[in-house]
């Protein structure tokens, strides 16, 4: 750091906050010293910064120029820090927004039922296939895993063969509306992965679909 | 494996061979085989303490409690009550000129065991017999030696002969059942002997692992695990249990049961689209395609000759049981009643294929024979039952029983009576799956 750099970015107000405030007290100490070796060198600073200086040539000599550069760097560090954190936290909290908001709208179009021992796609599920196969044509670089589940009732190896028959009925009508076959993955849980276990209708139902896994790819 | 115990083994000397009667010529005591057979009555004594010492006197009904316990799970034999007893046997001798044959029979015994035991330090001899004690005679004999730990494993060795004696054909205590237990969200696959005894837990995978099948060599157990992401098959030879990956799709594969000579295997996969069977040759992993059909084909089962396949397939609207020719040619439904027919496995001795079906909303355990013809249904519980498995023998199965919120691994006589739980205590359990036999005895 060059001493007439120093000069020139030396603050006005100063000389009023020597009193109250220990960060005036080195500013003025500082500015002191600079003073004093501004004339031992004839340094050409700039007249307002000059005039200052001259309003505390008495105060006693304080802590060395390096170490008040330091202080100072060090305060400016803890700003830029704090400034920085603050970006973060706000870019974190855009980031969950963004992400509950697509989760919210993957939550709609993450599961398609099914009949007992059928495949086939019901109306309500053609509609909700559309709507993934919008979302994987707007998102080029998503990819999409089918999971093919039953309820238990069923023997669990022909179960196993009709998860698989279910997640390939989703996954041919998605291909029918124009997507890449090899963007979807598609694997049979059968009846090993219930989301419910009561022996209920209802839950039998939740417990007979495909799931949709969305992933981006690198 | 189990180890093969050590024990240098005199036992084959035949005491009394004059008196033998072979049972290959002589009568079926037990026709096991008919859907109406009574259980057999039995008497048991307490063993005859012969060392002339009043050491290990508590063998003496340890003997025949572990002997009566042994015989009472073929579920063949009604084993009398020894405070109905008339003599003490062990007191009046227990040769064939000692026996009170009408105090035997007076209280309904038809045949009778006696028993004698010689301990020396470690060492222990064991006698038993077995008597007609209608006709008053000895039907068979033999003397075991060998150490006094190895008291269980003599037991059941005459569990054995007398199994052999009185139905022509050896038991299944050198057996064992494998299956797929459930418990919190992943399934591994266990295995215990013929009576439960003896948990072994054979894989730890901590994710679905399914379908063991049990190679006809009694070295290997297939089964399905999604440990690697997808749903592969694997073989793990017991006595390494390191398991081999022999089929891997990145699509569905289901193991079906093993060939004749452990080489090829039936398996399920979806490899080229809809689920089909293939023959898959176990030692590199090639694949011959045997149905050809969109629909669902699954868990296909060989005929005891290998000549004929029975599988699972909805290609008629609901899932039925088909035959085929081994070559899958000839594709013909065997299953008509019901709407929900799955599981299929082959007698192993004869034209007639166990399988589970819906009756009276629930399922349960049903035979057929192939030719065709009614259902015959085995389990009548108000329970769900599933997953047939027949003995090496055909005189029993295994399946899995779900009740009252529990289930259990249950064995059955083949013709539905004396069902016991073998495993219980786990979320889940399917697919039992029984080895043959192993010669542990």
């Amino acid at each position: 750091m060059s001493l007439t750099g120093t000069c020139i970015v030396l603050p006005q107000g100063s000389k009023e906050e020597v009193e109250m405030k220990r960060y005036g007290i080195f500013l003025a100490l500082f500015m002191a010293l600079i003073f004093a070796f501004t004339l031992m060198n004839g340094c050409s600073t700039p007249k307002k910064a000059t005039k200052e200086e001259v309003a505390t040539p008495t105060k006693p000599a304080g802590p060395s120029d390096e170490e008040l550069a330091r202080q100072r760097a060090d305060q400016e560090a803890r700003e830029r820090g704090l400034r920085e954190q603050a970006i973060r936290d706000q870019e974190a909290r855009d980031r969950a927004a963004r992400e509950a908001a697509e989760a919210a709208r993957l939550k709609d179009i993450s599961k398609i039922y099914f009949d007992f021992d059928r495949a086939e796609l019901s109306s309500e599920a053609r509609e909700i296939l559309n709507k993934v196969a919008e979302l994987l044509k707007a998102s080029p670089k998503k990819t999409l895993t089918i999971e093919g589940n039953c309820d238990d009732r069923g023997t669990n190896e022909y179960n196993l063969a009709l998860g698989q028959t279910r997640a390939d009925s989703a996954a041919r009508y998605l291909q029918s509306l124009g997507i890449d076959r090899k963007r979807i993955k598609t694997i049979s849980y059968g009846e090993e992965r219930p989301v419910c276990t009561e022996a209920t209708e209802a839950c039998w139902h939740k417990n007979r679909n495909a799931t949709f896994v969305y992933a981006e790819k690198k | 494996m189990r180890k093969r115990r050590s024990i240098q083994y005199l036992f084959t000397s035949i005491l009394l061979v004059l008196a033998m009667v072979p049972a290959a010529e002589g009568k079926v005591y037990i026709n096991i085989d008919s859907p109406s057979a009574q259980k057999f009555p039995i008497a048991i004594t307490t063993f005859k303490n012969m060392t002339g010492a009043s050491a290990q006197e508590s063998l003496s009904p340890w003997f025949a409690d572990t002997l009566g316990k042994t015989l009472e799970i073929t579920g063949f034999f009604n084993i009398l009550d020894r405070k109905a007893f008339l003599v003490d046997q062990a007191k009046l001798g227990i040769a064939t000129e000692n026996i009170q044959f009408p105090a035997w029979t007076g209280i309904g015994a038809e045949s009778l065991v006696t028993g004698g035991f010689t301990v020396n330090g470690r060492d222990l001899t064991l006698e038993c017999r077995l008597f007609d004690a209608v006709q008053g005679k000895l039907i068979v004999g033999k003397r075991y030696t060998g150490k006094l730990e190895e008291r269980k494993e003599m037991v059941v060795r005459f569990a054995q002969e007398i199994l052999i004696a009185l139905t022509g054909e050896k038991g299944l205590f050198d057996t064992k059942i494998a299956f797929s237990g459930k418990k919190g969200g992943s399934s591994e696959i266990y295995y215990v002997n013929f009576d439960g005894t003896e948990q072994v837990k054979l894989t730890n995978y901590r994710t679905i692992t399914l379908s063991p099948k049990w190679s006809p060599d009694g070295k290997q157990i297939s089964f399905l695990s999604y440990k690697d992401g997808a749903p592969d098959l694997f073989t793990m030879e017991l006595n390494r249990q390191t398991a081999r990956k022999i089929l891997s799709t990145g699509r569905l594969n289901l193991p079906g049961t093993w060939s004749a000579d452990s080489k090829r295997m039936l398996v399920t996969s979806s490899k080229d689209g809809s689920e089909e069977i293939y023959i898959l040759t176990v030692a590199d992993g090639r694949l011959t395609r045997l149905t050809n059909d969109p629909s669902i084909d699954v868990s296909p089962t060989w005929s005891p000759d290998g000549k004929q396949i029975a599988f699972v397939s909805d290609r008629g609207g609901t899932p039925q049981i088909y035959l085929m020719d081994a070559s899958g040619a000839n594709v013909r439904r065997l299953t008509f009643e019901g709407g929900y027919n799955t599981s299929p496995a082959w007698h192993p001795r004869a034209n007639r294929v166990a399988y589970e079906g819906r009756a009276d909303g629930n399922f349960q355990i049903m035979t057929m024979e192939t030719e065709g013809g009614a259902p015959a249904r085995l389990t009548i519980n108000g329970g769900r039952n599933e997953n047939p498995a027949w003995s090496p023998d055909g005189r029993y199965i295994a399946f899995v029983s779900r009740q009252g919120g529990k289930a259990r691994v249950c064995v059955m006589n083949s013709n539905g009576t004396n069902i016991r739980v073998i495993h219980e205590g786990l979320d889940n359990y399917v697919s039992p799956t029984w080895s043959p036999h192993l010669n542990l005895y």
